[in-house]
């Protein structure tokens, strides 16, 4: 299996890091780092520079908030997008919107990728990926609306529900002529879900990877890691990595981060591991 | 450079020293080629040994470890095959292995196996061998305060095409420096004993082991 982005044609054993870009000023992580135009462009010469594959931005943050109506979406990210465009022509930019409009306005902007973070509260978006040849991203939110924290859901069993909801949202996007190479599922740890949720579905990732859609993890930063380790926001770089090791040894394609070097290494590291990568220089034993 | 008739060295043409580490091999190579600048000349040399003495075969003097127990065959002869592919060699070749801890009378026994394939138009002696594994603290085999002056004996005797220098190096020694090569080494020492002309084309040790390329040939005025 082999899917595309942008002009890029990856492999199944593909392991490409999606740096986040916030366009925003109140985002969870980075608290408004990158709202100041100077300082996003920056955020993008970085991640680039630390093997960045892929930039997602985005300009509503997850969490409840502040209102930001189309209008506003589109004022953070269309021109960034299409300043991302010029000055980085190969690089695979993302954008993560659930709105069709704002999904328009960025792949005429040049966006390679629709990041649906909201698991399709716009039905429309998909038809704006099949019409500019953009891929779409596809996730799982139990059918929470977006910026919508998780209340008491509980599953049968999450990861049925995980892959039933993506398999059919890929579907969906497929008939709707988003080509099939091009779309990606997400499982979307904490969007919808508790802490024990987010780690079944990591534990579990094989059972997505065995749908053959190309998989994407978002885990940088999480309440699932912090809840797991007892660690505020800050101070959870140790427990995203480990979880990013354990999802790429099972299979997943796409690490959305805020730490891109760090996740490059784990990434990197994975790969050689399992044999998809040569080790950067080897002298310890060969002399 | 080509050998005059009275220069043949019992149709031997000439034998040629190279460096014998696995890091040359390429399933052992990262993405940076540690070991190919290393490969690289050892090919370059062997196509000017080639070209100089235009051997009708080559036979191939490495070293084995007759303790480690796979199939893949010595590090040695696995190098030599590779600079041979390199240098686009197409002749017969013919591998004598000798282990690295061999004796005197294993040595004299090597010897003679290589001295039995001996044609009327001369081989080339392709010898993978290094000396030891002990010069600094980094090194393989760490610090060991004899490996300097061992190495530096085993330089000087090749540099001067001194066989009977070689043959006198201490077996025992050479095993607890990790001097590898030193039995291919005492092998060619035995099929070439009188003096050569001789020339170290390069030396070094960059991770703690001693190095050498280097060639004999002709006999010395």
């Amino acid at each position: 299996m082999t899917f595309r982005l942008g002009r890029a044609v990856f492999d199944s054993d593909a392991r490409l890091v999606m740096a986040i870009v916030n366009r925003t000023p109140d985002s969870f992580y980075d608290k408004g780092a990158t709202w100041d135009d100077a300082a996003a462009k920056d955020r993008v010469r970085l991640v680039v520079d630390q093997g960045a594959d892929i930039v997602d931005i985005g300009g509503i943050k997850a969490a409840p908030g502040v209102e930001i109506d189309a209008e506003e979406e589109k004022r953070r990210v269309v021109d960034f997008v299409a300043w991302v465009r010029g000055a980085f022509p190969d690089l695979i930019i993302s954008v993560d919107t659930w709105r069709a409009e704002v999904g328009r306005a960025v792949c005429e902007a040049g966006a390679d990728l629709l990041n649906d973070a909201w698991g399709g509260a716009d039905p429309e978006l998909p038809a704006v990926a099949a019409e500019f040849g953009a891929a779409l991203v596809c996730t799982h939110t139990g059918g929470v609306p977006p910026r919508t924290r998780p209340f008491r859901i509980e599953y049968d069993d999450v990861v049925d529900d995980i892959r039933e909801s993506l398999v059919e949202q890929a579907e969906r996007a497929a008939a709707l002529g988003v080509a099939r190479d091009r779309i990606l599922i997400d499982p979307a740890h904490d969007f919808g879900k508790n802490t024990y949720h987010s780690l079944e579905a990591t534990r579990r990732l094989g059972e997505l990877v065995a749908t053959g859609w190309p998989v994407l993890v978002s885990l940088s930063n999480k309440d699932f890691v912090g809840e797991t380790l007892d660690k505020p926001v800050g101070e959870r770089l140790t427990g995203t990595l480990a979880t990013t090791a354990v999802s790429a040894w099972l299979g997943a394609n796409v690490f959305r981060a805020h730490e891109v070097a760090e996740t490059r290494q784990v990434l990197d590291m994975v790969s050689s591991i399992a044999g998809h990568r040569r080790p950067a220089r080897t002298v310890r034993g060969l002399q | 450079m080509s050998p005059s008739a009275e220069q043949d060295l019992g149709a031997i043409r000439g034998a040629l020293v190279v460096p014998g580490l696995p890091m040359q091999l390429p399933e052992y190579a990262g993405q940076a080629d540690a070991g190919g600048e290393i490969r690289e000349r050892s090919v370059a040399a062997l196509v000017e040994a080639i070209a100089d003495w235009k051997p009708s075969a080559v036979v191939v003097v490495a070293g084995h470890d007759p303790l480690a127990e796979h199939t893949k065959g010595s590090v040695g002869a696995r190098v030599a095959r590779l600079l041979l592919a390199g240098a686009g060699w197409e002749g017969p070749v013919r591998e004598i292995s000798v282990p690295i801890d061999a004796d005197p009378g294993e040595l004299d026994g090597a010897a003679e196996r290589v001295l039995e394939g001996r044609t009327a138009t001369g081989a080339l002696v392709l010898v993978p061998a290094d000396l030891s594994a002990k010069r600094t603290e980094a090194a393989p085999g760490h610090f060991d305060a004899r490996a300097a002056a061992f190495d530096a004996h085993v330089l000087d005797a090749i540099a001067s095409g001194d066989a009977a220098a070689l043959i006198r190096c201490d077996l025992v020694l050479a095993q607890e420096l990790w001097a590898t090569g030193q039995a291919p080494l005492q092998v060619l020492a035995r099929v070439l004993p009188a003096p050569v002309r001789s020339e170290i084309m390069w030396s070094a040790l960059p991770w703690g082991v001693q190095y050498v390329r280097a060639r004999w040939w002709g006999r010395k005025a």
